[in-house]
């Protein structure tokens, strides 16, 4: 009998491992369902337009069940539940190193960053234990954003303290062990997280932006949180990859989305050749979402989807555009004159991104953009508001899921219902998982693609 | 007296070893090779000639000294032996549970490749789905219905009483771009089967224990009999597409009835069917960059499909030496065929040996060894999102591509492809075809050796060896080239599997007075072990070079397996003057994929057969035998191996959608994950009741059998990896759960209902209902996901339904508890049909199956021919989506410029309340995009129902006085066709019969880009030296 049972050990498993080595299959997947999987966010910010195929469905808001499924799977069981196997992994192995579990508290808050901002209400308080929660609730989006914030403040008293702990380096495909760049990434997505509660609850929250304004945060464009594939094969982005397999690296189904070129071109953005192609005629020219008849209409930049361009995080510009925010809205102290000053510093983070790249702005093209905006300290509230949060969707190009939801936050450019979509409005959220909702009973029913977010004002 | 004479058949062939006796007397004789006897007998006593499968005759002797005997086929031969579990022969007529044989004839009359498609619409209690026409793809059967929605339902088949493997291996995931390689039942020679017998019941099987309760396929191969022979025969057949969909021929490619090159159309963006009247004579670039005038090309499917051929050769030498101590059949086949999709190819060589020697007085040997290579080349994809899915391509095009504008599809320099239709990575179909293969290559053997000891009378020792391997290598490439995957790439996988099994049995026999006692016992060992190790070479350098060496990157895999299984087991039979008896089994299995202490379970099975023609002397020409019979069993099972420890695994690569897939190490980070599944240490084995009850009835002399059987099956704790939702953390936890019961009825009838001069008409009729019930599926458990496919579609089971097809619906008007109304379709502000919820569509399992074959005989002339008729069921076909979306189906073609209303639709007012819908459609492009749009699964199921004509053949065989001029001792030539024909069925454009998942899945009731079915017409020459 035990030599019947004692060949039921896998060879080529192991029933305890380093923590740090989830830290890469944790990341690796993260940006992969953010790059590659939901890439037809940028279609929901009416950034890109899809033109044919699968891009053209998700400009239509047909997201592809299986999409849908891998986003949800990926982010809840590959990424959350790695990062709570470092947890306790921890600390059942070396329960002093509590810097790899802040490490991992912060990622696992910007995940369900990530998550909530594709699905509102979702599990989070009963999520990743499934012999306590089997059939975990869904916790209002409210209380995800709080949540979210309760974890970065977690991981920041472990972070602050100087402790006799270890702290993963190698692994750390995001700052490699610097602990001063985790504390930095754990207050910006903090206040981003606020941000959304302040559109909702804005006196509950606005000392604790306040706060922050005083805490370290990405502020520049070095200290941007990314993660940075490479030109080795395999490492790829993987929206270059696709278009690599596909055309051979030409893009050939992105083109312009209209709400963006136009404003662009209102204000002779000199981002607007890094951005796109211009059109045969020598014009930059978008497209509604849904129409089909792509001929005069300009096509994505393909040096925007290079082997080595990084899944951008959270980035410096939009430290700047948030905490201009809130100074418009008197959320922090120091009103319009303050709101200013970063509203500037968002700007030109933005174009110092090209710096010593294959889009660097000229110098004089980066003055006469900044000059080319009033003091926002001489418009109402509401003018300077809208002035920030427009920079703030120019800014976020590329990032589909952030640019989506700076427009719910904000709605400072009008998009349009797209063509052939059978929907009346702009797509909110996405459907839940058939996964989820064919195994949770808890899965709630009856919300739409166009059912707004919580944090909509 | 000497009598002598000579025993033919009807055909005037000699019979060798036909039994004379004497009647009354202890004295008989055997007739020789040559069907000769003589025998001493005095006038007046009579001689009694017995053979198995003919009517007995008796002839009183007269004055002749010569008595000649013809002797005729019975009608239905009830003193058959059965080969049962263990190998053990028994007596039909003793058998408490159903079984069911089919004899060689029927796999080389219309000698099909594949044993499992020569059993369609033959046996009762089983169900058989093709995988379309394939070449090699895997047939599925089940037996007695699903009795797990977790673990396989496939049967366990058992070689000369040894099991071996019938694994299906296919590359990737079912949905994106599965390739099925078969299943390895297959790689049994049709040609060696003497009989294939199912066991149905688990009772039936209850011997095998654990492996037994989804049934069991015995197979008995050929051995060497009578004088030496040696036999050949050739079949050749031509295989063609049995079902194309119907097109529409009238309208081009383009979109609203406009293609326009001028405004922007271009081929690449445009609906294939939605452009202009093709008989008006716009213009259009084709895929080659030539300007053509738009022209109709009604055979573009035709033109493509090219026709299959299939030569199939089959040698054998057998007889006995050594005064009939020993016995010998050496065996050879070769086959080779060609599909219907231009390109592929299957060969395969079957070699076989077996042998028995007596080599004492008491101690005998067998052996037996079958060797098998098959060869498949251009295997075809199915499924979604994968370069190499053809059917797709072809179905797609717009009706006015000329299929010759995609030759050539490459450059002259072979390092570009020309004429691609680039649509979503949409490559030329014959660059798919050339430039990347899709092969496979497998080797296996399987034998046995064993020894059975008489040490003392009336008791009998067998030990046996049995050994199963094979290796197999799959191999695909894509073409540096090929839209989706530019730089090319490479995916080998070779799988090597082992089964060992190790059996010793005891036998003691023996008479007392009226009571026949059969006493075993015995113990088996099982070992299976598996493996698989693989690379996916990324980025070739040199195109044509498939070695890690020569990628940008590799993708290595490499998985292991191996369980145990040790079981003793008793039998227990006794028969009482032959008409009743009770037979008992009782066997325990030790799992190794079980925890410790939990890892034992007992399996007891009883049967009773109870012949009450012959207990109460019922001798009536009306009712000539009748037979009651019932068992019941309880057997289980184990799982897989490694499901009780939480395991860290390393991690190769990380997915990425649209084949954009990454490697690690990551920037030279190598990952680990934890499990995706959650193990459980607590499992305990699964456990399956088996009731079953039957009567065997014969009128006129048995010219009219009935043979009807009831069972049900209830399996409980069954081992499930439920999927549990991914916010706990994991897609899936493995779990003991639920209850499920199959319920069903048989009946198989034989009539010979004619039997005159020589003429004899047979016709055999079966039917089959099965009914599978989800009883239990645990607390908070709403539909267990059994399969999934694509954007909701799933294969699933919900509490006190049967198996169903889920998927998303039109959207209804909901009543004032919020649950849609069925017959209140909703539509948008623009009239269409829009996208509801996701509930069940219907059940994927037939209502019934029934199977007629009907065979005429007339001296050497056999003309028989089978049907067999599925009733019920439902069948998602995305090729019927995609036709109708595309503006290709015949019925998107009618009355293309009318606006409709959509009839019996209603639209919301917003405030619970609706009206009926009087907006007319936007455009019937937009009609038929919403309503078929495959992200609503409702409107491309339909009623799977459907009759096929599976088989017609016409034989020959030559008698005596036509063989005298030839070498032949016997020549049979026929003509055949298979699946000659569908009828009654509702499901449009494709053959109903056709499965995604193939037979290593429990999934069905789904057809994605599958490749058509083929009809076949050949003809077969049979001789015998």
């Amino acid at each position: 009998d035990e030599q019947l049972v004692d060949i039921n050990k896998d060879p080529l498993a192991a029933t305890s491992v380093p923590p740090e080595l989830l830290f890469p299959e944790v990341l690796a997947n993260l940006s992969s369902v953010r790059t590659i999987e939901f890439a037809g966010a940028n279609m929901h910010a009416q950034q890109w337009c899809g033109s044919g195929g699968t891009w053209l469905s998700r400009s239509r808001y047909v997201l592809g069940v299986p999409s849908v499924n891998n986003g949800w799977t990926t982010w809840y069981t590959t990424c959350l539940k790695n990062l709570s196997l470092v947890e306790l992994l921890v600390e059942s192995e070396n329960p002093n190193n509590k810097y790899v579990i802040a490490q991992a508290k912060i990622l696992e808050g910007f995940i369900y960053s990530n998550i909530t901002q594709v699905w509102g209400d979702v599990p989070f308080t009963e999520a990743g234990n499934p012999v306590e929660y089997p059939y975990p609730q869904f916790d209002s989006q409210e209380i995800v954003l709080e949540g979210i914030v309760t974890l970065m403040d977690e991981a920041l008293s472990i972070l602050e303290q100087d402790l006799d702990s270890e702290i993963v380096t190698d692994s750390d495909l995001v700052f490699n062990g610097d602990r001063e760049a985790w504390i930095r990434w754990a207050n910006s997505i903090k206040l981003k997280m606020l941000m959304f509660i302040a559109n909702k609850k804005p006196e509950e929250v606005a000392s604790k932006i306040q706060a922050l304004v005083d805490e370290p945060l990405i502020l520049t464009n070095e200290q941007e949180a990314k993660f940075s594939y490479t030109t080795a094969i395999g490492n790829e982005n993987p929206k270059w990859r696709f278009i690599q397999n596909y055309w051979g690296g030409n893009i050939n189904l992105w083109y312009a989305g209209r709400p963006l070129v136009n404003l662009m071109n209102e204000l002779n953005d000199p981002r607007l050749p890094n951005y796109f192609e211009t059109n045969s005629n020598g014009f930059y020219v978008g497209k509604w979402q849904g129409a089909t008849g792509f001929a005069v209409i300009s096509k994505i930049n393909a040096n925007n989807v290079l082997p080595d361009t990084p899944d951008r995080y959270s980035t410096a510009s939009e430290t700047y555009f948030l905490l201009a925010d809130a100074a418009a809205n008197g959320y922090v102290s120091g009103g319009l004159e303050q709101a200013n000053t970063w509203f500037v510093q968002g700007i030109q983070a933005a174009l110092d991104y090209y710096d010593g790249t294959w889009g660097e702005i000229s110098q004089t093209d980066k003055d006469n953009y900044i000059d080319s905006f009033p003091d926002l300290s001489t418009l109402t509230p509401e003018e300077a508001l809208d002035y920030i949060n427009d920079q703030h969707y120019i800014s976020l190009f590329g990032n589909g899921i952030e640019a989506w939801n700076q427009w719910k936050r904000t709605k400072s450019v009008e998009l349009d219902v797209p063509l052939n979509a059978g929907a009346t409005d702009v797509i909110r959220r996405y459907t839940y998982s058939t996964n989820e909702a064919g195994s949770n009973i808890n899965t709630p029913q009856g919300l739409t693609i166009e059912t707004p977010m919580w944090y909509e004002k | 007296r000497v009598i002598s004479g000579k025993v033919s058949d009807e055909q005037g062939m000699a019979i060798p070893g036909v039994t004379i006796t004497v009647k009354g007397s202890t004295k008989g004789v055997l007739t020789d090779f040559d069907g000769n006897y003589s025998v001493t007998v005095n006038t007046g006593e009579t001689l009694v000639f017995s053979f198995l499968g003919m009517e007995t005759i008796e002839k009183t002797v007269g004055t002749s000294n010569v008595i000649n005997i013809t002797m005729i086929e019975s009608a239905q031969t009830l003193e058959e032996v059965v080969v049962t579990a263990m190998g053990i022969e028994r007596a039909e007529k003793t058998l408490g549970y159903g079984v069911s044989t089919v004899k060689s004839d029927d796999f080389t009359v219309a000698r099909e490749t594949d044993v499992i498609q020569a059993l369609q619409g033959k046996i009762s209690g089983v169900e058989i789905t093709g995988q379309g026409g394939g070449l090699g793809a895997s047939s599925k059967i089940t037996i007695r219905g699903m009795t797990r929605i977790g673990g396989s339902n496939n049967p366990l088949w058992v070689i000369d009483g040894v099991p071996i493997s019938d694994a299906n291996d296919y590359t990737t995931s079912r949905i994106t771009g599965a390739i099925d390689y078969g299943n390895r039942a297959q790689d049994i020679n049709p040609d060696d089967i003497e009989t294939l017998t199912v066991l149905k019941g688990a009772s039936a099987a209850a011997l095998y224990g654990s492996r037994a309760s989804n049934g069991v396929i015995m197979v008995t191969t050929k051995k060497g009999k009578g004088k030496s022979t040696i036999s050949y025969s050739t079949t050749m057949r031509f295989d063609s597409p049995l079902k194309l969909p119907d097109f529409q021929n009238i309208y081009g490619p383009g979109n609203q009835g406009s293609y326009d090159e001028g405004v922007g159309d271009n081929l690449q963006d445009a609906s294939s069917g939605w452009g202009p009247v093709i008989s008006e004579g716009g213009t259009y670039t084709d895929y080659a960059g030539n300007l053509q005038t738009f022209t109709s090309n009604p055979d573009l499917q035709k033109d493509f499909y090219a026709l299959g051929a299939t030569k199939v050769h089959s040698l054998s030498i057998s007889g006995v030496s050594n005064k009939g101590l020993n016995d010998y059949r050496i065996s050879t086949s070769y086959s080779s065929q060609e599909g219907i999709i231009p390109g592929s190819s299957l060969e395969k060589l079957n070699l076989s040996f077996k042998s028995g020697a007596q080599l004492f007085n008491n101690l005998s040997s067998n052996f037996s060894m079958n060797y098998v290579n098959t060869g498949i080349e251009g295997a075809v994809a199915q499924g979604t999102n994968d370069p190499n899915v053809l059917t797709g391509i072809i179905n797609r095009l717009p009706r006015t591509t000329d299929i010759s504008v995609f030759t050539p599809w490459i450059n002259e320099s072979g390092d570009a492809q020309l004429a691609a239709v680039d649509f979503d990575g949409t490559n030329n179909p014959y660059w798919i075809i050339n430039e990347n293969q899709r092969t496979s290559d497998t080797e296996r053997f399987f034998g046995n050796v064993s020894l059975n000891y008489e040490p003392v009378k009336n008791i009998s020792m067998l030990g046996r060896v049995g050994y199963d391997t094979y290796n197999t290598t799959h191999f695909s490439n894509k073409h540096k080239g090929t839209i989706g995957l530019l730089d090319g790439s490479y995916t080998e996988n070779h799988i090597s599997r082992k089964e060992l099994t190790l059996d010793f049995l005891t036998t003691y026999d023996n008479t007392f007075g009226d009571f026949d006692l059969t006493l075993r016992s015995g113990v088996q060992w099982n070992e299976r072990d598996w493996s698989t190790i693989g690379n996916k070479g990324i980025g070739l350098t040199i195109p044509e070079l498939f070695d890690p060496g020569n990628v940008e990157s590799n993708v290595p895999w490499k998985n292991y397996s191996k369980r145990r299984i040790l079981g003793v087991f008793g039998d227990f039979t006794l028969t009482y003057k032959k008409w009743l008896t009770l037979n008992a089994t009782a066997r325990n299995d030790w799992s190794s994929t079980l925890p410790k202490g939990g890892n034992s379970y007992f399996y007891p099975s009883i049967a009773l057969s109870f012949i009450f023609t012959d207990a109460f002397e019922i001798d009536s020409n009306i009712l000539s035998y009748g037979k009651i019979r019932g068992n019941w069993a309880n057997v289980g099972s184990d799982t897989g191996a490694y499901q009780l420890d939480f395991l860290y695994s390393p991690q190769s690569s990380f997915y990425g959608q649209f084949n954009t897939t990454g490697t690690f190490p990551f920037d030279g980070q190598l990952a680990f994950s934890g499990p995706n599944t959650l193990p459980n240490v607590n499992l305990k084995p699964e456990n399956q009741a088996n009731y079953e009850i039957g009567l065997e009835l014969g009128f006129f002399k048995n010219r009219l059998t009935l043979d009807g059987t009831f069972y049900k099956n209830v399996t409980t704790d069954q081992i499930i990896s439920l999927l549990v939702p991914a916010s706990t953390g994991y897609s899936r936890a493995m779990t003991n759960l639920g209850q499920i019961s199959n319920t069903g009825l048989e009946l198989e009838l034989g009539a010979l209902i004619i039997r005159h001069k020589g003429f004899r008409w047979n016709l055999d009729y079966n039917f089959s209902t099965n009914e599978t019930i989800i009883d239990e599926l645990g607390e908070g458990i709403d539909t267990y996901t059994l399969a999934s496919a694509f954007n909701g579609l799933l294969v699933g089971a919900s509490e006190g339904e049967s198996i169903g097809l889920y998927g998303n619906r039109f959207a209804r008007a909901l009543d004032e508890q919020g649950n849609p109304i069925e017959d209140m379709i909703l539509v948008n502000s623009n009239g269409l049909r829009y996208e509801g919820d996701n509930a069940r569509l219907g059940n994927v399992f037939p209502d019934f199956t029934m199977g007629l074959t009907s065979s005429f005989r007339y001296k050497g002339w056999t003309l028989s021919t089978t049907f067999n008729w599925k009733e019920g069921g439902v069948l998602y076909s995305n090729t019927v989506s995609t036709l109708r979306t595309s503006g290709l189906a015949a019925e998107t073609a009618i009355d293309r410029e009318t606006l409709f209303v959509d009839p019996n639709t209603f639209v919301s007012n917003g405030d619970g309340t609706y009206s009926e819908n009087t907006t007319p459609i936007p455009s019937v492009q937009e009609y038929w995009t919403n309503y078929s749009a495959n992200r609503i699964h409702e409107s491309s199921v339909f009623d799977a129902t459907y009759i096929k004509w599976r088989e017609l053949g016409l034989s020959y065989n030559f008698n005596k006085k036509q063989l005298q001029k030839l070498p032949f001792s016997s020549l049979r030539i026929g003509v055949q066709g298979r699946n000659l024909a569908i009828f009654n069925t509702s499901v449009p454009h494709i053959d109903p019969e056709t499965n995604l998942f193939g037979s290593g899945s429990n999934g069905a009731g789904i057809e994605y880009n599958g490749v058509p079915s083929t009809r076949s017409i050949g003809f077969n020459i049979q001789v015998k030296f």
